[in-house]
């Protein structure tokens, strides 16, 4: 080789010394200038480009010399400028990285923009492709196999997410977010699954912080907050499609199609405005709820042919004293009671404006209509013709965002099922008859017949008094003292009493829910990066009024409307020390609701990045979180006739009345009446487990001041925010080829919220003897009615938790695992034995995916399978045990390029073993699907 | 040999020469080429190291084709740009891993190249043939292995294509906007160096560049400025 080989060292002597400009200007792959872009000189940082993409700066050093460009979610890019004159108009251009683990960039963990592996506290993410590769019929449904997240599904429409325990059928503690705007339906105070969410075709990413993050997002993010990010019409255009048509198999339905459609089109009207339109039906058939196992954990001993309370058999609340003590008046299946059919209607329209470059104005409608069934915390509804809107305009720039939105929802034809099944046997025969005819019918069979056992006695005096007869039974019975006989399902008397009872909104004979709740928000919130430079600071603000219109089917409003608002205000403060591998963020957050004492809930974190290419970082932080009652906690005064719930806001407990009249002998032969308000509840009422006590162990004969003295008045206080203190340390890094992440944390909770049950009595007389029952005279005459209320646990309860995450992908595959631990620890139950911590959630569960979106030509498979423990589902309306599971879901698709489609075929639930999520709903079987996914 | 003499002498080969027409066959360029260059354009300079034999097979095959007066203007304007592009590729491959040419002495400026018996370099050849050829296209062809560089084509030139080359590697550098940036909303472009440096083989620079220029016009009130050369090595970044 004849050439001269010159060295670096010869060009630097040649270099000059003299003074010039480096200048240039940045823009991205669109060609549009890129802000805010780092410039380094040598790895000395020197500025950042203005917002025509523009830097410049004075260099008096020596040639060649490296400028260096960083910006986040970019490449990272170095030129090498030879002379003077390489660095006078330099034209960059910048790249986005490539979405992996260590590169993908968040938003929601510190309300600004930030590498995923940096965040100061545990974030998961779900990617528009993880949606297309998923296994499951639609994008909320592949939550479940993200890291962390606990899905809790009715059907294909209804389900709820949580993390890190304290799940709920609608789960008021995890906050979902579209756009930045909530979803939450006003009635519920929760969303239900991705009703009024985002289209599936729309979706551009999910994050998900696990645990509290009330220091920046408010009371309700208490377990965990979800947001999703749709795709702006400025960034795709055009049409693209869905089509998914499936069959649902369960034992007890059979097996069932369903249909999901979806659209969503987006055009440029110009270059400063845009236009947006998703579409998407869903219909198909519920998975059937029939759990006949006892509602309520404690046995008290009884056949269950008398006394029985069944999980999905509704009006067997109902309890009457007869003859041979309590009897549970014969209920309706869930399946008689709904038509098992689901339905769901989604739709946005959005209209946005760029005035300039980086603000953009959005006015955005969206709607949710449909029907299906639901477990909610206190009772099962079919929700029928249900409507949501909302409405929403916001204004954001780079640095501020205004947000406001009112969000409205209207029952429709919804109705209650347990109220149904108990208005439903009281149309046939009221209580009173009902119980008679039994005690009429047993006693005049056991007479003529003393040899019948027990169970067949029961049997036959039930039959009586649900169908004045009994079958095959030639000997003499009662006249039965009123009513009709019970309305069989699949008759058409049944038919017809079932719409009277299930479109009649008078709670004493009906069971249709009203409800035209609202809320109205308003968010803003300022980054002051471009003003301040030490640290970047900001603040913002929420307001969020509830309007409360059900005209007494759920709140207590029958007379008025209800509404009450908070507010919140809070400030950040990050700040990067040490070449930027040291993050310290602080935030604090300050929220009042009306009547309540207001809340301040600090964060603080820190994070730290190791490594040459910071792919190693530690975090740690601690946070209190808060969250304030729900409506339904303040206000709530739905009456089911065996239990009344009574929220306890102060001018709920003033404004609650129930006048009864009654008669006792101990009080005098003159009728009584007494007004349970709800003050009177809250301050008078015992304690359900000092009534059992006192009924067990009462005997007029031998002591009975010794029972009397069992029973506890215990005043209820008023609900108040619960709170939680909680330490999160974790690790996320790139090592190799894999990711990882670890993390554990300590949660403690204090004055955690929980409803409990409770007996007022008629009256409370002191001067009654203790042979009549002293001050429980009312109980042992019946005279007394169980509530529901809302309050405070008195006892501290903590959670400890450990998470981890790997992910690998290789060749064409891509693998990923995770295990979370979350545990209560044991704590002092004789301090407040009423409280039962609903902690639904498994001590162990195990995720695991494999899969290829391209292992040959256009063929593409994802594997998923999961794993959880057995754990015990506890809430206000049914309690029972979750059997551990393996679930495995599979799918196969292949890409047609030349139409820009993708065909999916895929199974869930492939080792067919039926599973349940949530107490109250049907069972899982296996769905199947075929999807056609145009232009993705 | 001083330069005039040199632009002489290579001026006869182009223009005078007489021999018999030889049909060229670019298929084993076309091979090289595919495997050494990525679909966006990239060059895999790893690879290129490893097969300098084959690409010295390339060069040495190109040496021993001469162009004459018998071969059409198409056939005379792709051999020269292919003749550029593969020595530019085989200095290059002897030098890296670096980079930026520019590490290189004089890198333009070296007689390496053999033409008919004469040693040449590439700035010998970049001037010659576009100005003997009178197509500034012929610019936007050449590769030199930079950041601010046209992009190396995937398919070595020939004389049946030609024209449709030269249209579309034209029309690709233009509305390259890592090259040409032309704002979207002021009036105001920002012009890769290789239109100053070569004004003068532009006649009208605005019209020539309107011609290819997708969704947007300049005009004469249009605020040119030129960009400085980037002589980074262009690399994959992935």
């Amino acid at each position: 080789m004849k050439f001269k080989i010159t060295t670096l060292l010869l060009l630097v002597g040649l270099s000059s010394f003299s003074q010039s400009i480096i200048k240039g200007k940045i823009i991205g792959a669109d060609g549009m200038p890129l802000t805010g872009v780092n410039v380094y000189l040598n790895d000395t940082f020197i500025t950042t480009s203005d917002f025509t993409g523009e830097f410049r700066t004075e260099y008096n050093g020596s040639y060649p010399i490296d400028v260096s460009f960083s910006y986040i979610e970019y490449k990272e890019l170095t030129k090498t400028l030879f002379d003077y004159k390489d660095g006078r108009n330099l034209l960059v251009q910048m790249i986005k990285e490539k979405t992996t683990d260590l590169t993908q960039v968040v938003v929601a963990a510190s309300r600004t923009t930030e590498k995923k592996i940096e965040t100061p506290v545990t974030i998961e993410t779900l990617s528009k492709e993880s949606i297309l590769n998923g296994t499951s019929p639609n994008f909320y449904d592949e939550l479940v196999n993200v890291k962390e997240v606990q899905l809790n599904s009715n059907n294909l429409v209804s389900k709820t997410i949580n993390t890190r325990g304290f799940a709920q059928g609608t789960n008021t503690r995890f906050l979902q977010l579209a756009d930045g705007a909530e979803f939450t339906i006003p009635v519920f105070n929760s969303s239900i699954g991705n009703s009024l969410g985002v289209n599936q075709l729309d979706v551009e990413n999910i994050e998900i912080l696990p645990g509290a993050s009330s220091a920046l997002y408010g009371a309700n993010a208490f377990n965990g907050i979800m947001f999703i990010n749709s795709i702006s019409p400025f960034e795709k255009t055009g049409v693209s499609a869905y089509y998914t048509r499936g069959y649902t198999n369960q034992e007890a339905a059979g097996l069932n199609a369903f249909n999901d459609l979806g659209l969503r089109w987006a055009a440029k009207l110009g270059g400063q405005t845009a236009i947006k339109l998703n579409l998407s039906y869903i219909n198909g058939t519920d998975w059937t709820a029939n759990d006949t196992s006892s509602k309520n954990i404690v046995d008290i001993g009884l056949p269950s042919i008398q006394y029985f309370d069944a999980v999905n058999i509704y009006g067997d609340e109902i309890t009457g004293n007869t003859v041979i003590g309590p009897v549970s008046r014969t209920g309706y299946n869930d399946a008689d009671l709904n038509d098992g059919k689901i339905e769901n209607f989604n739709g946005d329209i959005s209209f946005h404006i760029k005035p300039t470059d980086d603000s953009e104005i959005k006015l955005q409608q969206k709607v949710s209509y449909g029907s299906t069934n639901f477990s909610g915390t206190n009772t099962r509804a079919t929700l029928k013709n249900f409507l949501v809107l909302q409405s929403s305009l916001a204004y954001t720039t780079k640095n501020f965002t205004l947000r406001t939105y009112y969000t409205t929802d209207n029952a429709g034809d919804s109705y209650d099922m347990v109220r149904t099944a108990i208005n439903l046997n009281k149309k046939a025969k009221t209580n009173n008859q009902w119980f008679q005819d039994f005690d009429n019918a047993l006693e005049e069979i056991r007479n003529d017949n003393p040899t019948f056992d027990n169970n067949t006695l029961i049997t036959m005096a039930r039959e009586f008094a649900d169908y004045n007869d009994v079958d095959g039974y030639s000997g003499n019975l009662p006249t039965s003292v009123g009513g009709v006989a019970r309305f069989e399902p699949g008759t058409d008397e049944f038919d017809a009493a079932f719409n009277e009872v299930s479109t009649s909104n008078d709670l004493t004979n009906g069971s249709r829910f009203q409800d035209k709740s609202y809320t109205l928000q308003s968010d803003v919130n300022y980054n002051f990066r471009d003003l301040i430079n030490f640290a970047e600071i900001q603040l913002g603000g929420t307001f969020k009024e509830y309007g409360l219109n059900s005209k007494g089917t759920v709140f207590n409003d029958a007379n008025d409307k209800i509404t009450y608002n908070v507010y919140g205000v809070y400030g950040q403060v990050q700040k990067k020390l040490l070449n930027e591998r040291l993050k310290l963020t602080g935030s604090v957050r300050y929220d009042k609701l009306s009547e309540l004492e207001g809340s301040f809930s600090p964060r603080v974190s820190v994070n730290y990045a190791l490594g040459k290419k910071k792919t190693r970082n530690l975090r740690a932080s601690f946070q209190t979180g808060f969250r304030n009652p729900t409506s339904s906690d303040l206000y709530n005064g739905a009456n089911y006739g065996f239990i009344s719930l009574v929220g306890s806001a102060k001018d709920n407990l003033e404004n609650y009345s129930q006048i009864i009249n009654f008669s006792n002998p101990l009080l005098g032969p003159n009728p009584q009446t007494v007004d349970l308000t709800g003050n009177y509840i809250y301050d008078s009422s015992f304690s359900v487990g000092s009534v059992q006590r006192f009924a067990n162990s009462f005997n007029p004969a031998s002591n009975p001041q010794d029972a009397i003295d069992l029973l506890e008045i215990k005043k209820v206080e008023a609900v108040k925010a619960e709170k939680v203190e909680s330490f999160e340390l974790g690790y996320r890094a790139g090592i190799g080829k894999f990711t990882f992440d670890l993390n554990a944390y300590y949660n403690k909770y204090t004055d955690f919220i929980y409803t409990k049950k409770v007996v007022t009595p008629y009256f409370i007389d002191s001067s009654i003897a203790p042979e009549y029952g002293g001050i429980g005279a009312a109980i042992l005459s019946q005279q007394f009615l169980t509530h529901q209320v809302y309050t405070n646990a008195e006892v501290p309860i903590e959670t400890i938790g450990l998470g981890f995450g790997i992910e690998r992908k290789f060749r064409k595959f891509f693998i990923n695992g995770s295990y979370n631990y979350t545990k209560l620890l044991d704590y002092n139950e004789t301090i407040d034995p009423d409280f039962v911590p609903e902690f639904n959630t498994p001590e162990h569960a195990a995720k695991f995916t494999f899969g290829s979106e391209r292992l040959f030509n256009n063929f593409g498979f994802n594997t998923n399978i999961r794993w959880n423990s057995e754990y015990e589902w506890i809430s206000p309306f049914a309690t029972g045990t979750i059997s551990e599971a393996v679930v495995l879901d599979a799918q196969i698709s292949y890409t047609i390029p030349a139409i820009k489609s993708t065909i999916k075929a895929s199974a869930n639930n492939l080792f067919g073993e039926e599973y349940i999520q949530v107490i109250g709903s049907g069972s899982i079987g296996q769905t199947y699907f075929l999807s056609l996914i145009y232009n993705p | 040999m001083n330069l005039k003499r040199k632009l002489t002498s290579l001026l006869i080969i182009l223009l005078c020469c007489l021999g018999h027409s030889q049909s060229i066959d670019n298929s084993e360029l076309k091979d090289f080429l595919k495997k050494h260059v990525s679909n966006e354009g990239f060059i895999k300079y790893e690879k290129l190291v490893k097969n300098k034999e084959s690409l010295n097979e390339i060069v040495v095959g190109l040496s021993k084709i001469t162009p004459n007066n018998s071969w059409t203007k198409p056939e005379t304007k792709a051999y020269w740009i292919n003749v550029y592009n593969f020595n530019m590729l085989k200095l290059v491959s002897d030098y890296y891993p670096l980079k930026s040419i520019k590490y290189i002495q004089a890198p333009f400026n070296i007689e390496f190249i053999n033409i008919n018996g004469q040693k040449v370099s590439l700035d010998d050849i970049e001037n010659i043939m576009i100005e003997e050829m009178g197509d500034p296209r012929m610019y936007f062809a050449l590769n030199n292995t930079s950041m601010s560089s046209p992009k190396l084509s995937r398919e070595p030139y020939s004389a049946e294509t030609l024209e449709l080359q030269l249209e579309s590697a034209a029309k690709n550098f233009i509305n390259d906007s890592s090259k040409n940036y032309f704002s979207k909303t002021t009036n105001e472009a920002i012009l890769s160096p290789i239109f100053k440096w070569h004004a003068s083989d532009f006649e009208d620079l605005n019209s020539f560049i309107n011609k290819y220029l997708e969704d947007k016009q300049i005009t004469n009130d249009t605020n040119i400025s030129y960009s400085s050369f980037d002589w980074t090595l262009s690399k994959e970044l992935y």
